[in-house]
């Protein structure tokens, strides 16, 4: 609360205030002297008086005073300002209501029927019903993204009852500053007022709308908040599910948030794509996170898994989707160009110890049995049954193309290292189409026998992530005598180097597979990246990579509830379709793409007819909506961006004038008084004494 | 030759002692002279009241009547009818000079006039009570507080003419000023008083109570006959001043601003506790409280303070 005042300089008029002082001071003093005999009388009663004066006199100087202060701030327009609700502030007009169908306004409190987006629909029906007759008003929803439901504002009740009609509970997030600026947008500057009727969760939605607060502020535009919120809000919703690392199975770690202010303990399914599901109970301490890992079968198919919750409070946000790849039965195939004398001279020997490091008495941990063959055999490839094919220092690529083109179309993942055996010509002859680089020479490294040290590889590539927990420092223990030189092509990534900056490792996708070249032998023939501890975990997380996504689907993308998704197919666009949680959604075209918008959070599927499926979308809704704690207020906010805009005014002239009037009444009631008063003591009578 | 101005042959004081005498002699034939009596009860000649008998006490004294009629031992008492040594004490406090004539006209006269201020009552209270008592030949004394050309201070007690005209010089020639200083002056008193000497106190009493209280009290241990005459003006206890002034006391101090209608609508309260005060210190020492208003009658007055009554 602030006081102000509009004319401060009438406080000028405080001098005034110096007129009763010196009138009360210079009370009637007189000047002439008189011998008086009595003076103890005299003395004794002056005491007495002083006392009575202090308790008379200064009262009422204090109350004149009070009354000319107060006479003197009533002429300088003394005002009270607080930060309040602009209904009455704002011009009256046509109505704009914003009611929010967000995710979080879902919430049943307490777990009841009645969600938030009912009552306040309830109260929208209500306020369109209270509507005075001619009244022109529209209705937009705050769900991301805001719908005006009425094109324009009208006053006619059958217009405004059909966009009633289609306020319905949605998923998507909320998208306060869009609802506001297609308000704003629709009463065009006339003035009016916008209702908004929000809960005003989670601490982003307002605070993204302070711009066009502003701009509603500065059009003068009314704003009314109606809030609807449960006493104790509580939710649960997972945050993240990730499949986690694992050469034949593995676990997908959950993250589960508690958004209530009580701890819970609730049951947590997760389904696997082909069916699996697997239950496990998660118990979360208040306003806190939890994470729990559910171990996934050694084997089972790719795709979008599902973790649910069974979270009464906000039903909709208990889905959460995750990328899942194909998991288990990794078969690979090692094209075998130099079967080495030694085992140092071999790259099967090497391979094999890092895809299976327990051999065949490993048993359920045995891991990855790679299929040798040589060149000739590379008519056994199959993209039903290999995942991953290397083919290690073979000399003639040539007849081997027929069969790796349609392996790498259908997804397959080649790991080509070169050797001695290699000539660049013939590489980039045959297979120069799916080559990350074009070969050049061999160049010797180093200017001794130990060779040119690895640089320390960037752990944000998804293949050396695993390696920011450590065992990145070993990489640059890896040296290197000779190299191909190579010439990156387009759409080529380089995935290692030397530190002289020499690519080492480098990738490229083919149709849906991909195709990544080492430039060394993986042997000890030109380095000894094979003798380094970060060996095993690279081959196993490369066969891992290439082989999760082998068979699968083309692309894996995520979406939100609400945002357009764009997906480009090609050419057969005509015939894809697109599948989600309740069936076929409805898509639209755009060129070589394919856009729709999920509403519900869940796996989505787009396909052609008899093909696995083009794209996987795991969707799911907005977090912030799951948090569903009362954010910043509509109207601080609103206040704060705009204070003028949102003050509330309180003239206080005209109660300073009364309460002058009162106390100048009361001064000479009081003066009345003392003068009635002051005679009525009795006389002594000294002459009877 | 020319008598000296100050001193005992003043034209002025001779002139005054006259006056005084002349004045003196009429309050006092007013009196019914030697209708006062002793405070001393002894077995003399005038009745006084029975008591019951004690051993010890004189069988002379045994009304036999009485013990005929009713079995009882009763003694009579008599009262005696004593010599009366009197010690005037006067207050020539400069306060004293006020009252209606306090103005007077100044000229020639260094002192003021007998009639209409407290000081000439006073003095013609004092005069009067010594002319009674020294023409009845009881021994007086006088002591006098404060004041300016005072002959004596302090005259012991005597009887006789020449200790009047003592008394009437001192009275003619002194004039009031400065403090009375009641305490130290009662002190003074006490230091000489004998056994049931009659101490008259004519005084206006303007000093606090509290500080000569307790020397008034101790004149109980000379078993001395107190009696106070309280002079005063009751226009000045009114506050019947004329307009708004700043008061100031003769005696000096600061002056206080007042408006009389302000002063006079309190000040009844204040004379009446001022005066609870002094009737506490004067019964105190056992003494009698008379109050002497400067425009009253004398002769009644006179009469009460000889007769013992208030």
């Amino acid at each position: 609360m602030t006081p102000a005042l509009l004319a401060p300089a009438a406080l000028g008029l405080l001098v005034l205030l110096v007129g009763p002082l010196l009138a009360h001071l210079a009370r009637r003093r007189p000047q002439d002297d008189v011998p008086y005999g009595a003076m103890l009388l005299l003395q004794r009663l002056q005491q007495l008086q002083r006392r009575r004066q202090r308790l008379q006199d200064l009262p009422l100087l204090i109350l004149r005073l009070i009354a000319l202060l107060a006479v003197i701030l009533a002429v300088s327009g003394p005002e009270l300002r607080w930060p309040g609700d602009a209904r009455d502030s704002g011009p009256r007009g046509p109505v704009v209501f914003l009611i929010d169908d967000s995710l979080s306004m879902d919430l049943r409190p307490d777990g009841g029927e009645d969600s938030l987006a009912a009552r306040a629909r309830a109260e929208l029906g209500r306020r369109l019903a209270a509507l005075p007759e001619g009244t022109r008003a529209g209705i937009v929803s705050i769900g991301a993204p805001a719908v005006a439901l009425t094109p324009e504002l009208t006053a006619d009740p059958g217009a405004l009852q059909a966009a009633f009609a289609q306020v319905r509970q949605g998923q998507g997030a909320t998208d306060l500053a869009g609802a506001l600026q297609l308000g704003r947008r629709l009463l065009d500057g006339a003035g009016g007022t916008l209702v908004v009727l929000t809960d005003e969760a989670g601490p982003v939605a307002v605070e993204a709308a302070r711009a066009e607060l502003d701009l509603l502020a500065r059009q003068e535009v009314g704003l009314e908040p109606v809030v609807f919120s449960a006493e104790a809000p509580a939710n649960l919703h997972i945050t993240e599910a990730e499949y986690g690392e694992g050469l034949e199975g593995g676990s997908v770690r959950l993250v589960v948030v508690n958004h209530g202010a009580t701890a819970a303990e609730v049951p947590l399914v997760v389904e696997l794509p082909g069916g699996v599901e697997i239950t496990t109970f998660v118990e979360v301490a208040a306003r806190s996170s939890a994470e729990e890992r559910v171990t996934v079968p050694r084997s089972n198919e790719g795709g979008v898994g599902i973790a649910r919750l069974r979270d009464p409070a906000l039903p909709a946000d208990d889905v959460f989707a995750f990328h899942l790849p194909r998991v288990g039965a990794s078969r690979v195939l090692v094209v075998d160009g130099d079967p080495g004398h030694t085992a140092a001279a071999s790259e099967v020997y090497f391979l094999e110890r890092a895809l299976a490091p327990w051999g065949p008495a490993g048993g359920a941990r045995a891991g990855v049995r790679p299929e040798i063959t040589t060149p000739v055999g590379i008519s056994t490839l199959d993209p039903a049954v290999h995942r991953v094919a290397f083919l290690a220092n073979v000399s003639d690529p040539a007849p081997l193309l027929a069969e790796l083109a349609p392996f790498l179309q259908a997804g397959g993942g080649l790991v080509i290292s070169l050797g001695d055996n290699v000539t660049a010509d013939a590489y980039n002859a045959a297979l120069g189409g799916i080559l990350p680089g074009r070969l050049g020479r061999v160049v010797p490294l180093g200017g001794d026998d130990r060779g040119a040290p690895t640089a320390l590889p960037d752990t944000s590539l998804p293949l050396f992530k695993p390696f920011s927990r450590g065992g990145r420092a070993s990489f640059g223990a890896a040296r290197w005598r000779r190299l191909f030189e190579v010439e990156p092509v387009e759409g080529a990534t380089v995935l290692l180097r030397t530190e002289a900056g020499v690519p080492l490792l480098l990738e490229r996708t083919v149709g849906r597979g991909r195709v990544l070249l080492l430039t060394g032998t993986i042997d000890l023939g030109w380095g000894d990246l094979c003798l380094q501890s970060a060996f095993m975990p690279l081959i196993q997380r490369l066969v891992g990579q290439l082989g999760g996504q082998a068979g699968g689907a083309g692309e894996r993308l995520v979406g939100a509830v609400g945002a357009p998704l764009r997906i480009p197919v090609g050419g057969a666009i005509d015939e894809v379709s697109v599948t989600g949680p309740d069936g076929p959604v409805p898509t639209q075209r755009a060129g070589d793409s394919l856009s729709f918008t999920p509403a519900k959070a869940g796996a989505y599927a787009v396909e052609l007819p008899g093909a696995p499926p083009l794209a996987w979308v795991a969707v799911n809704t907005d977090p912030v909506e799951s948090d569903v704690q009362r954010g910043p207020s509509l109207l601080a906010v609103a206040a704060e961006v705009a204070p003028e805009a949102f003050v509330v005014r309180l003239d206080l002239s005209r109660p300073l004038l009364w309460a002058a009037l009162g106390l100048l009444l009361l001064q000479g009631a009081l003066a009345w008084w003392r003068d009635r008063a002051a005679p009525a003591a009795e006389e002594p009578d000294v002459r009877a004494a | 030759m020319s008598l000296p101005a100050d001193g005992p042959w003043d034209p002025e004081v001779i002139h005054r002692i006259t006056t005084l005498s002349l004045r003196a002699r009429q309050q006092v034939e007013g009196l019914r002279l030697g209708a006062h009596a002793s405070r001393r009860v002894t077995s003399n000649v005038e009745f006084a009241d029975y008591k019951e008998y004690s051993p010890g006490d004189p069988l002379r004294d045994l009304d036999w009547r009485v013990a005929a009629r009713s079995d009882r031992l009763v003694v009579r008492r008599h009262r005696a009818e004593d010599e009366l040594g009197c010690l005037i004490v006067l207050d020539a406090s400069a306060d004293l000079l006020t009252g209606k004539a306090s103005a007077w006209p100044r000229g020639a006269a260094r002192r003021p006039p007998l009639d209409g201020n407290k000081w000439g009552y006073a003095v013609v209270l004092a005069a009067s009570l010594a002319w009674a008592l020294a023409r009845r030949g009881e021994p007086v004394g006088l002591q006098v507080l404060g004041g300016a050309d005072v002959r004596w201070p302090y005259l012991p007690l005597r009887a006789g003419e020449p200790q009047l005209a003592r008394i009437l010089g001192v009275l003619a020639g002194c004039r009031p000023e400065g403090r009375a200083e009641l305490a130290a002056g009662l002190r003074a008193v006490g230091a000489h008083l004998r056994p049931r000497t009659l101490v008259v106190l004519i005084s206006d009493l303007m000093e606090e109570p509290a500080a000569w209280a307790p020397v008034m009290a101790g004149f109980r241990e000379h078993r001395a006959d107190l009696r106070v005459l309280h002079v005063h003006d009751p226009a000045e206890w009114r506050f019947a001043m004329e307009g708004p002034a700043r008061y100031r006391s003769p005696e000096g101090g600061p002056a206080l601003p007042a408006e009389p209608a302000d002063v006079a609508a309190g000040i009844a309260a204040v004379v009446e506790g001022y005066l609870r005060e002094v009737r506490a210190a004067v019964v105190a020492a056992r003494g009698l409280h008379l109050l002497a208003p400067s425009d009253a009658d004398m002769v009644p007055l006179l009469g009460r303070l000889l007769a013992g009554r208030t």
